[in-house]
């Protein structure tokens, strides 16, 4: 079986291609929308986020020092 | 989904002038893949939404439009992903591409661009980055994030399938 020739159909399909996106044409493009400002909840959520881990750090320094603290005290009861 | 609101254009802002230059090209583009000229804009609207979230990100200028490039491909690959799980569940739905076709006055184009969106959609794509926006296989390689000898093996089968359908329709 022989293949069909290729060039002509590349052709035809660069015309086609071209042809076809001039329904859409300068005056059809809007304008640029831009995002609108995310609310409020959003950019405190993410303060939060990033706010949990530092906040567990520092319970867990709090506790190690709390025992540290309890600790000594008794070695200084005895 | 998109909030937006109208742009507020300045004569200084880049993304803007960026819009401006090149908004017509890309919706084109965007119409190859979606078939629709309303979902194709919405593609590119998302592309620049996207662009100005990430504008502090990107280092070179020189790689913006590339960068758009990728997100009206990513978009127009969303919107067919969609498309097609709705059509999962639509009996009857007819294909987008066809009434975009219908504008062209020759027969033959609308029979090859509709036989073209029979095509696997990777062939679909390499198809319109060589043939609307004039790209070398490199830059589709790029693109596509695939390797080059890939890029040049959808083209020639994609070519291939095209003209048997078209030999076969004669």
């Amino acid at each position: 079986m022989t293949e069909p020739p290729v060039n002509g159909t590349s052709d035809r399909l660069r015309d086609a291609y071209h042809a076809v996106v001039e329904a859409v044409q300068p005056e059809d493009i809007g304008d640029l929308r831009s995002p609108l400002p995310l609310p409020r909840t959003a950019g405190s959520a993410r303060w939060i986020r990033r706010l949990t881990p530092l906040a567990a750090a520092a319970a867990v320094v709090l506790a190690v020092g709390a025992a540290a603290e309890t600790g000594s005290a008794r070695l200084r009861c005895r | 989904m998109t909030f937006s609101q109208p742009h507020v254009a300045r004569a200084s802002d880049p993304i803007e002038e960026l819009y401006q230059a090149h908004a017509l090209t890309l919706t084109r583009f965007a119409l190859l893949l979606v078939g629709d000229k309303a979902t194709a804009e919405d593609v590119v609207q998302d592309a620049f939404l996207g662009l100005s979230r990430n504008w502090d990100g990107l280092r070179e200028q020189s790689g913006v439009f590339a960068y758009l490039r990728t997100a009206v491909l990513n978009g127009s690959r969303s919107v067919l992903r969609t498309r097609a799980r709705r059509l999962r569940h639509v009996q009857h739905e007819p294909p987008a591409w066809s009434a975009e076709a219908a504008v062209l006055d020759r027969e033959d184009q609308r029979e090859l661009l509709v036989a073209v969106a029979g095509l696997p959609r990777r062939q679909r794509e390499v198809l319109a980055l060589k043939f609307y926006l004039d790209l070398g296989e490199e830059e589709i390689a790029r693109t596509l994030r695939v390797s080059r000898g890939t890029v040049s093996s959808t083209a020639s089968r994609a070519l291939t399938a095209l003209a048997r359908l078209l030999e076969e329709e004669q």
